[in-house]
Formats: C-alpha cells, sequence, structure tokens
C-alpha cells in the first residue's frame, strides 16, 4: 500500500472496507495535526511513542509502552492507550519527541483522508449504518488496552474487545497451532495481522498471513484459519459491530464481576523504591493477624542473589512498613505456621525455618533430604494435619546443586520428607497451593522450553493438579489450567508465563501471578479474568479484616485490590 | 409508464424480470467467488444470515475481497 501524507511529518497507509476506514499513521518527532472536526467516529490507538490528542478541549497525553524484558530489578508490562471520539468531536494531535505510530479507525469513512489516497470518484457524503449498538467504551476517555478483559470467542481465541456504535475492534490472541474451521457471519471483516502469523483459510484455499497483512473477508464469506506455531495476534475490525461478540463479553465480565467487582482497580499501597527500607523484588505475602509479611529479597540486574541486603517485612494494610529481619537471610515463600508464627523458605541458606513475627528463627524445619541439602525451597503451604509442601526449582548461585534436579516435597507432620515428584518432572516448579477441603494439591511451572533455561519438561505453561492421599502422597496428576503466554515468549516458542505465587479463596477460584499478569480460574480450572498491573506480579495473598483484599508484590511495590470473595488460608 | 401497461401480457412479464432481477441484485450481491462460496456454505453446512439497517449505497473498498495484502 502507498503512503498517503497527511500533513508535514505525517505519514499513513490507508486501507477501507465497506464500512470502515483504517489509517496506520507514522508522526515525526513533534509533528502535528491541526484542530478539526472530526467527520466520523474515530477510535485513535497509540501503537508506538506518545501522543498529545485534544480531548474536549484540553491536549491530553496518550501513550504506548512495550512489555520491558523483565530482570532482576524490574520489569514493564506493556500499554496501549487510546480514545474513542464521536463525529463532530474537535481533535488536534501533536507527536511525543520519539514520534508516535497511530491507529486510527473512522466509520464510516472521511472524505479528505480518501482524496489525498487519490480517489477521486467520490459520494457527496457517507450514509452510517441505520440501527447502531451501544458502544462498550465511553466517548473522550483515555483507556488502556490491556484494562480490557480476554473474552474467549472460540477455543484457543481470546480477544480484547473495542465496539464503537457502527464498527468494533477485537484485538484477538490465537494460540499456536491452533485452528479455526470454515465458519461465516453477516458482518464484514478486515483481518490486520500484529504479531505472529497464519494460514488464513478462504473459500478452498489458503493464504499466508504475516504481521501488517491484512485481509478483507465479505459478508458471509467462507473463511477460517490454521494459526502457526507462534500463535497469532491480530485485530479483527468487523462491520457492524458482532452482537454474538457482545454477548459473549458480557458472560465472561458476569463472571469477573462475581470476583473482582466491577470497576475494581488495583491500588499502590507501597513504593519501596521512594520509601524505607528500600524494597527490591518482593515474595511470598502471607497474612497473619492483621499483618501482611512478606520476603524481600535483593537480587541485581542479572539475578545474584545478597542475603546481606535482603530482608523479611511486616506490611500494616495502610502502608506502614517495616524489617522483621534484614541481613541475615534470603528468604522467599511463607506461610502462617504453628503458635503464631511464620514458616518460611531460606532459598539462599538452602534450609526451611520456622520464625517468629520478630524475626526470630525458632527451628530449622527440613535442611536435608535423602541425605544431602535441599537447594532452594521456594514456595510452601501447610496442609490440615501440620504438614507442608514446598516447592524447590533449584534457584539458587551455585552452579552445582545438592539433589538431583528441580522437585516438590512433602514433609509429615512428624518431619519425614518425601519427594513427591521426579527430578525435574517440572522445569521450574514454583507456586504451590491445596485447595480449601485439602483434597487437591496445585503446582504450576514457571519456565519452561527457553534456550536459557538449562531444564525443559512436558509441564509446559499449565497449573497441574493433583489427588492429595491420606499420607500427604499425590497421584493422578493432570493439567488443571492454561496459562496465557505473552507475546514475547510465544515468539521464542517458549512456554514460561513465570507463574509464581498464588493465592485462592473459600470457593476454590485460584489467583496466579504472572507475566502477563494476575490469572483468574475458576475452581473447574476455566479462565475468569486477569488483573493488569505497570510491573508483573510476583506474588500474592488475601487479607483484610474480611479476609477480601487481594495484597499483589511487584518487585519494589506493593497493590491491594477489593474483591468479592473470602480468602483461605489454613491457619493450623 | 402507467398502470396500465401491467395490463398488457408482455410489459407484465418484463416488469417483473426486472423486479426479480432487480431484487436479487440487492439482497444478493453475485460475485466471482460466490458459486465457490454458495457451495462450501453447504459442504460445511453453514446459515447464512443477513443484517438490516446497513447503508443502500456503499462505497467500494480498495481491498480485493479475500486477498491478502501487505
Amino acid at each position: 500500500m502507498p503512503d498517503v501524507k497527511l500533513g508535514d511529518g505525517a505519514t499513513a497507509k490507508l486501507f477501507w472496507g465497506t464500512g470502515t476506514m483504517v489509517a496506520v499513521i507514522q508522526l515525526d518527532s513533534n509533528a502535528t495535526i491541526a484542530e478539526e472536526t472530526l467527520p466520523a467516529d474515530r477510535f485513535l490507538f497509540v501503537l508506538k511513542g506518545s501522543v498529545d490528542q485534544l480531548i474536549d478541549g484540553k491536549m491530553t497525553t496518550l501513550i504506548a509502552l512495550d512489555r520491558e524484558a523483565p530482570d532482576g530489578t524490574h520489569s514493564g508490562t506493556p500499554k496501549t492507550e487510546f480514545v474513542y471520539l464521536e463525529k463532530g468531536a474537535k481533535s488536534a494531535l501533536k507527536a511525543g519527541a520519539q514520534g508516535a505510530k497511530l491507529l486510527e479507525i473512522y466509520s464510516p469513512f472521511r472524505m479528505d483522508y480518501l482524496q489525498k489516497a487519490g480517489i477521486t470518484e467520490l459520494p457527496a457524503e457517507f450514509a452510517d449504518i441505520t440501527n447502531p449498538m451501544a458502544a462498550n467504551v465511553e466517548a473522550n476517555k483515555v483507556y488502556d488496552l490491556y484494562d480490557f478483559h480476554l473474552t474467549e470467542l472460540a477455543t484457543g481465541a481470546y480477544s480484547r474487545l473495542i465496539s464503537g456504535k457502527n464498527t468494533q475492534l477485537s484485538f484477538i490472541s490465537m494460540e499456536p497451532n491452533s485452528t479455526f474451521p470454515h465458519h461465516i457471519h453477516p458482518e464484514e471483516q478486515m483481518m490486520f495481522v500484529m504479531r505472529g502469523g497464519c494460514e488464513e483459510i478462504l473459500l478452498d484455499g489458503k493464504q499466508k498471513m504475516e504481521v501488517d497483512d491484512v485481509v478483507r473477508i465479505p459478508s458471509n464469506f467462507v473463511h477460517g484459519a490454521e494459526i502457526g506455531d507462534l500463535g497469532c495476534d491480530a485485530l479483527d475490525i468487523f462491520w457492524p459491530a458482532r452482537p454474538d461478540y457482545l454477548e459473549k463479553e458480557k458472560s465472561r465480565l458476569q463472571a469477573l464481576n462475581a470476583i473482582i467487582p466491577a470497576g475494581s482497580m488495583p491500588s499502590l499501597i507501597v513504593d519501596g523504591s521512594k520509601t524505607k527500607p528500600t524494597l527490591t523484588f518482593s515474595e511470598g505475602p502471607k497474612w497473619l493477624n492483621g499483618k501482611v509479611y512478606f520476603s524481600n529479597m535483593y537480587f541485581d540486574q542479572n539475578w545474584t542473589a545478597d542475603p546481606k541486603k535482603s530482608s523479611i517485612v511486616e506490611l500494616d494494610p495502610t502502608g506502614a512498613y517495616k524489617n522483621i529481619s534484614e541481613g541475615k537471610m534470603q528468604t522467599n515463600g511463607l506461610y502462617p505456621y504453628k503458635n503464631g508464627n511464620l514458616i518460611v523458605c531460606d532459598m539462599i541458606g538452602h534450609r526451611i525455618v520456622e520464625m517468629t513475627t520478630k524475626g526470630e528463627v525458632v527451628k530449622v524445619l527440613v535442611d536435608k533430604f535423602d541425605g544431602k541439602g535441599i537447594d532452594g525451597p521456594n514456595d510452601i503451604i501447610t496442609d490440615a494435619k501440620g504438614g507442608f509442601y514446598f516447592t524447590d526449582p533449584q534457584f539458587t548461585m551455585e552452579p552445582e546443586k545438592s539433589q538431583p534436579g528441580r522437585a516438590v516435597y512433602y514433609v509429615t507432620p512428624d518431619g519425614k520428607v518425601n519427594r513427591l515428584t521426579e527430578p525435574n518432572e517440572f522445569a521450574m516448579p514454583n507456586g504451590i497451593l491445596l485447595s480449601p477441603d485439602g483434597k487437591t494439591l496445585y503446582i504450576n511451572n514457571c519456565y519452561d522450553n527457553e534456550s536459557w533455561y538449562p531444564v525443559n519438561s512436558e509441564k509446559d505453561n499449565f497449573i497441574w493438579a493433583y489427588d492429595v492421599q491420606e499420607d500427604g502422597s499425590i497421584k493422578n496428576g493432570r493439567a488443571f489450567a492454561k496459562l496465557f503466554l505473552t507475546g514475547n515468549v510465544l515468539d521464542r516458542k517458549g512456554r514460561s508465563t513465570s507463574a509464581d505465587g498464588m493465592a485462592i479463596d473459600k470457593q476454590g477460584n485460584l489467583y496466579v501471578s504472572t507475566y502477563y499478569g494476575v490469572q483468574i480460574f475458576n475452581n473447574k480450572g476455566e479462565y475468569v479474568g486477569m488483573i493488569n498491573l505497570p510491573s508483573f506480579p510476583v506474588s500474592l495473598c488475601f487479607g483484610g479484616a474480611d479476609m477480601k483484599t487481594l495484597f499483589i508484590v511487584s518487585y519494589s511495590k506493593v497493590y491491594k485490590i477489593d474483591t468479592n470473595m473470602e480468602g483461605f488460608v489454613q491457619y493450623l | 409508464m402507467t398502470f396500465n401497461a401491467v395490463k398488457k401480457p408482455m410489459y407484465a412479464i418484463v416488469i417483473f424480470g426486472f423486479l426479480v432481477s432487480f431484487l436479487q441484485c440487492k439482497t444478493e450481491p453475485k460475485y466471482e467467488w460466490s458459486a465457490v462460496n454458495d457451495q462450501l456454505i453447504k459442504e460445511h453446512n453453514l446459515t447464512v444470515r443477513e443484517i438490516t439497517g446497513l447503508p443502500e449505497q456503499v462505497f467500494e473498498s480498495n481491498l480485493e475481497a479475500a486477498q491478502v495484502k501487505i
């Protein structure tokens, strides 16, 4: 498609269907588009850089952020801000210093864009549909696309749906190697590939689609897709909007809002990069006697640990916090234990200890299995009998490990240690939970299928469930819930979700910290929704007077969010 | 043309034929892919639905139907 000059420093690629026009605009640094009255409803998405947009008479900055590769000191989740302006609204634009890549979607068309594209035979005006639907966004309000929840449209296809009155945008992610058989719908579709690729089935043939490719599928045209091994993220633009999709979104939000109230967003209660004591990599929060206790692990950018710079923190729900132990050990998962104490994974010290809430070690509970030291106990959960389970993904500083592989262990109430999984059966067993009835053990797999990680397994991006036997052993392992993978991981064919700390409520809904955000599943393992955060969540716990608040730790920050669910904690 | 014209059989047939073809064009535009599409709809047991309230006149897309474009 040829570039169309929209103004000084502003070029666009234009394509349009029967009722919707798309402009992919490149703005140079500080380029401007003068104030104008919009001739049609318009969505404006910032795909790269930043832009000041006139909204309701005020210039407002919209930005795009790429996902940042995480290291030991920071991470960043992506952001794609957008605004919906209705026909007749005043608009003006100024690109940020780094310029901007914008996506504009109009319905119906802009006459001047068509003229600039060299189209000469134009009607006097463009008619709109006569029975518009209700938009699912408010005009003049800036949104982040990632705050929109993924709705399952078909098996293996999840989408963030943005609807205007006359057109609908479906930001869809289709799983690697999934297939969408021949189908039709009466709405016209323009599909614009944004990541990965597919073989698009068009009638009785197939055409390869890669990033930036576009295809128009007319009303009731037989089509489908075979998704490639990287998966495929695409923007599907439907004209008019699809009511069936809006119904699916409604069902999804009903299920989610039964757990997370509509409008409930995470709020920052601690930014430990600005307050003292400094927080670096927060982990393993647990609620005990009105406080949140968590580990403040120190890592440098290359994930080199330092117990001397680490601590264990007591956090008041108001946000006030203090160290109860510092410079002695680099701990990870915690859990309430007997006598009002904590059971603590001393990850870098290769042991599990019982500790008072003043930070005093009462005793060492485990430091050996099969006559050799354990490696790096990571997360831990007690059962009602007084035994406990822990994961050991061998995330320790020594190149030589004591045990033959990553594993999950059970320590009986009388202190006998049993290994429950074969060494390296999980590439990286990390978060661990018991169901409220104690009958099911959940284990997640943090990293898998990565060139930079030494172990591969068959556990991939799943939470695994096991039946718990009377003696604490487990059987009948099965893939319980499939965690979403981020685009950067899919691009390298990895299966790492960074699944880490998990929480569970009394109904058995699971809350899982991952690269993508907090992923929520019901007690059948079905996806419910996601909590989006500025950096990836590492762990979380229920707390608060009614046990309905989720406290989420992410590097130096602690967030909280209200829920409708009462968290479950096994207090002995 | 007056209403009386339809009393004449020849005119009536012509007018009827025109109306039928006009209505077919309006609700079921035929493209070169339509025959294959119809066949596949039958083969895959798909249900065609129509949408009301669309503009009478549509502007031609710059994307050829079902042709992937970069």
